[in-house]
């Protein structure tokens, strides 16, 4: 039920709305949004949980992946491939760097944030689970969008950290609540990346436990992110670091 | 004997893959397995005849702190003498270890045993791989033997040091002498770099250092560098040169002197191909002018079976056939569309003799995957890599992950 509702929600929010530029907006404020924004896709500032991407072709499921997350207060993660062509492989998000260990190799190399996104998953976008650590509004406008009786406010960020995976992201948060609506993702060129539609189940329905990731020109295709087993949970300090993130 | 050869292999394969019909006793074994096999022909014969069929069964265990990584290789070849199969399979324990912190913030680390300590960013060179196997970009299946070492580990506020003990070095003309380093690790923002001093036994010491850096979103840059006063493999290669060699002097003016060996690299990545480029260079190794006098003294210094007419003794052949060129240059291009990956490689050395490979790989679920690969050698005359015995192989394989 929720799921369908925030679906139409955020389609409608997305294509049709009305816009209006709201009133000035500071920094500390937007970032404030941001942090709240947080908190419906990550309910804990240090833990962990497992995350699975179902690529779906023409409405049917095509392939699926799953993951183990652990993040901790300070923005960084460790993401743990567990299915069989990349068990074993994990990757590390640091405020600089980003981090794949390749288990044949026994090696860690520095991944540049094009190849995060190379591949069947994008490292990305499970190994972040908030924009607050990452990204900073640009100053441009927010605009207000109204679509059945629900106003979201719009904004861009732009990354903050040499790490993050995207260049800059045009948010859409219900303007009541500041909880994600939408989300369009676009690289240094310019070039519009991925959409996201943010969804919650009826078992949660305040959380957002559930992305719908759309790319242009494809469609016909689209992929489910799916979290569950959140664990509010303190982690060593070495796991985030590139010598430690390969230890089990 | 081709029988008995092929159920050894089973006998190793099949009790372990049975293990992981049992996830309850295993929660907290990690087990991952991988079988691969690949049908080569070789356009030219060699001892082991035009087709080579290899099987490779690689498997990877830890628990809690123990790690055991181990392979069975078996090939099948018919020889040219031959009228009938012949099998060779053969065992090897990649890596026996185990890990522990004793500090109660868990940070220290320390590890026994035999296993990989990588420290060197490079893809196909390094100038700092002291504790890991050698980095090979033409085979997947390489072996990855570790060596056996003490490690001790230490997270300092932005450091993170290590010291280290081996009982061997990796590389064939070190692989009987001891080594030991000490390495500081330290990240500066987006460049990340390391630090080392080692030492082989008989030898001396020598300093180096590492680093990587990302600039915006799609360049990585690598590189290693290493100096050493005088050289282990360049005395092995000048004691096993024949007297009267006009090389000797340009091997004995470099007894005394700093050897750098650097190792550039670079990263380009789009959304669906990615170029890599690599350039190393060895003072220690052989320059043009060097390699033009060996090939002089020998027409065919590479082929074992001419060793006796060669004015080369057993031991340089040996050397010899290492990479013996002062530069090389890789080059990687791939090109992915979701399951299909088309890759290049070519290993270029400073004579402009080549090995290179072109390789198509399909991957129709999460756990196999299919290739195709062609590799060719080219140069001209008493080249590097016109030496190898076959000018051309085609390679087709199938690997399964469990």
């Amino acid at each position: 039920m929720h799921y369908s509702v925030y679906l139409v929600l955020a389609l409608l929010t997305t294509q049709a709305g009305a816009q209006n530029t709201a009133p000035e907006y500071s920094q500390a404020q937007v970032k404030n949004w941001l942090i709240k924004a947080d908190s419906y896709r990550q309910p804990f500032k240090s833990g962990e949980l497992k995350t699975s991407l179902t690529v779906y072709k023409e409405n049917k499921q095509a392939e699926s992946s799953s993951f183990f997350v652990q993040l901790n207060e300070s923005g960084d993660s460790r993401v743990t491939m567990l299915d069989t062509r990349s068990k074993g492989q994990k990757v590390l998000l640091t405020e600089s760097a980003m981090w794949l260990y390749i288990p044949r190799t026994r090696k860690a190399i520095r991944i540049t944030p094009m190849q995060r996104l190379m591949g069947q998953a994008s490292y990305g976008d499970v190994s972040s689970l908030s924009w607050q650590h990452e990204y900073q509004w640009d100053n441009s406008p927010v605009i207000e969008k109204q679509s059945n009786n629900t106003i979201s406010i719009c904004f861009r960020v732009q990354a903050a950290r040499k790490s993050a995976t995207y260049r800059s992201i045009n948010l859409c948060l219900d303007k009541d609540s500041l909880r994600p609506v939408n989300a369009d993702f676009y690289l240094a060129s310019g070039k519009l990346m991925k959409q996201a539609v943010y969804l919650s189940s009826s078992d949660t329905p305040d959380m957002i436990d559930q992305t719908k990731f759309m790319q242009p020109g494809k469609s016909n295709q689209h992929t489910m992110m799916k979290n569950t087993d959140y664990l509010e949970k303190q982690h060593k300090k070495s796991i985030f670091t590139r010598q430690g993130f390969i230890k089990k | 004997m081709l029988i008995r050869q092929q159920l050894w292999f089973l006998i190793l394969s099949i009790p372990t893959l049975c293990s992981t019909a049992q996830p309850v006793f295993w929660d907290e074994l990690d087990n991952r397995y991988t079988l691969a096999s690949r049908l080569f022909t070789f356009d030219h014969s060699q001892h082991r005849g035009d087709y080579l069929n290899e099987n490779a069964f690689l498997a990877y265990h830890s628990y809690q702190e123990w790690v055991l990584a181990w392979r069975v290789d078996n090939q099948i070849y018919q020889a040219p003498a031959d009228d009938h199969l012949s099998a060779e399979t053969q065992f090897e324990l990649s890596e026996l270890s185990w890990s522990h912190s004793f500090l109660s913030s868990e940070d220290d680390l320390w590890q026994v045993g035999k296993f990989n300590l990588p420290l060197d960013p490079g893809y196909a060179f390094q100038s700092t791989a002291f504790f890991e196997s050698t980095a090979d970009p033409f085979d997947d299946f390489a072996s990855s033997e570790g060596i056996n070492m003490l490690s001790g580990s230490l997270w300092m506020r932005d450091y993170y040091l290590t010291a280290v003990f081996a009982l061997a070095g990796q590389d064939k003309t070190y692989q009987d002498k001891k080594q030991w380093a000490v390495i500081a690790q330290r990240d500066f923002d987006a460049l990340s770099s390391s630090f080392i001093l080692q030492q082989y036994q008989d030898s001396n010491p020598g300093a180096g250092t590492t680093f990587t850096y990302v600039n915006g979103e799609s360049w990585e840059l690598h590189g290693s560098a290493f100096i050493r006063k005088g050289s282990l493999w360049l005395n092995s290669f000048r004691e096993a040169v024949p007297d009267g060699a006009d090389i000797e002097d340009d091997f004995s003016s470099r007894e005394n002197q700093w050897l750098p060996e650097i190792m550039l690299g670079s990263v380009w990545s789009g959304l669906s191909q990615q170029f890599l480029v690599e350039w190393s260079y060895q003072k220690e190794k052989l320059s043009a002018a060097e390699i033009n006098s060996l090939y002089q003294l020998s027409s065919s210094p590479r082929t074992e079976t001419d060793t006796n007419s060669s004015p080369f003794s057993k031991e340089v052949s040996g050397l010899y056939q290492q990479r013996y060129q002062q530069q090389y240059l890789f080059l990687q291009y791939q090109y992915t569309v979701t399951d299909h990956t088309i890759t290049a490689n070519s290993l270029i050395g400073q004579d402009q003799s080549a090995l290179s490979q072109v390789k198509y790989e399909y991957l129709p679920n999460l756990d196999i995957s299919l290739w195709l690969a062609v590799e060719l050698t080219s140069g001209s005359g008493q080249t590097e890599f016109t030496q190898i015995p076959w000018q051309k192989s085609l390679q087709a394989g199938l690997q399964w992950k469990i």
